[in-house]
């Protein structure tokens, strides 16, 4: 077992590395509030929740709550890398609860993307023990195909 | 004043009951599976319960109390079976039950101290979305709601 102390974050990969370069870029002159990112990302996970909630009732109300996931994912990231120095227990929080997230969408739409996400929770164990981040992007797939086909 | 840090079982199963209710339509006809697939996963408790016995107030259900179940290694376990049920059971029922599940996970994640990376890492998560005093009187509270509600619904 490793010990907590000596747990290194897993470095992304050449194309992880670009698309964080351009998203950083990007988002270097927003204004984004202090607050704690776990909280953030536990925010992602409420979200999810409520996406397959509403979306028996309205469609375009659960794409919004899907849009809010996302966006929620990417806030973590960006509210972390400005004020917070990023660490292996952000990267732990990040990862896990974007496989919950992932969980709670996909078990509702189940074929093939609980396929995917099984895949995705194997990756990301993967990626912790051999300190490369591989991880699918399925969320933000699955809200291209949300928004074409089922919208 | 410390408190217990932890959603108990039964909420797992009200919640599961009431959003499968939600999202599906018929939780009654469901009844079993849920209640199977949303406790389950607390069943790594028992192994606890007899380990720390009359220390349990003093060692409370902190992540300890759970196995690897509970965490990331466990998800991956549970959903390989249920990839695999999906050929022999009815699709209905799989989602119905891979939900169930998944809300279990994402509950005591975010209420309550995990260890996700559990056996690889002992790295413990709490989220801090509200304060410990809170989660305890909205256990309580939520229980009490629901348990009234779902025996009145069913």
């Amino acid at each position: 077992m490793f010990k907590s102390k000596n747990i290194i974050k897993p470095k992304r990969t050449f194309l992880g590395i670009i698309i964080r370069y351009f998203i950083d870029n990007l988002t270097k002159k927003f204004p984004l509030p202090k607050i704690n990112p776990n909280k953030v990302s536990g925010l992602s996970v409420i979200f999810s929740i409520t996406f397959v909630l509403t979306f028996g009732y309205s469609k375009i109300i659960s794409f919004l709550f899907l849009f809010l996931v996302i966006f929620c994912d990417f806030l973590d990231g960006a509210i972390s890398k400005r004020y917070y120095k990023k660490n292996i227990e952000g990267y732990i929080v990040d990862v896990t609860s974007d496989r919950i997230s992932e969980g709670i969408i996909f078990s509702f739409f189940f074929f093939p993307w609980f396929y995917l996400f099984t895949l995705n929770i194997f990756l990301t164990i993967w990626s912790f023990l051999n300190k490369k981040h591989i991880i699918l992007p399925l969320r933000q797939i699955f809200i291209i195909y949300f928004g074409f086909f089922v919208l | 004043m410390k408190y217990l840090i932890f959603m108990n079982t039964i909420l797992h199963f009200l919640l599961s009951f009431v959003f499968v209710d939600i999202i599906f339509g018929n939780a009654k006809n469901y009844i079993l599976p849920i209640l199977l697939f949303s406790v389950i996963v607390d069943l790594d408790h028992i192994p606890y319960l007899l380990k720390v016995k009359k220390d349990l107030i003093k060692k409370r259900f902190g992540a300890e109390s759970r196995s690897i179940f509970h965490e990331l290694v466990g998800l991956f376990v549970f959903s390989l079976i249920f990839c695999i049920s999906f050929f022999f059971l009815p699709l209905n029922l799989i989602r119905i039950i891979s939900f169930c599940l998944v809300i279990h996970i994402s509950i005591d994640f975010l209420f309550g101290t995990t260890r996700p990376f559990y056996p690889f890492s002992n790295k413990k998560i709490f989220l801090g979305l509200f304060s410990k005093r809170f989660i305890y009187l909205m256990d309580l509270f939520l229980t009490l709601i629901l348990l009234i509600f779902v025996i009145g619904y069913v």
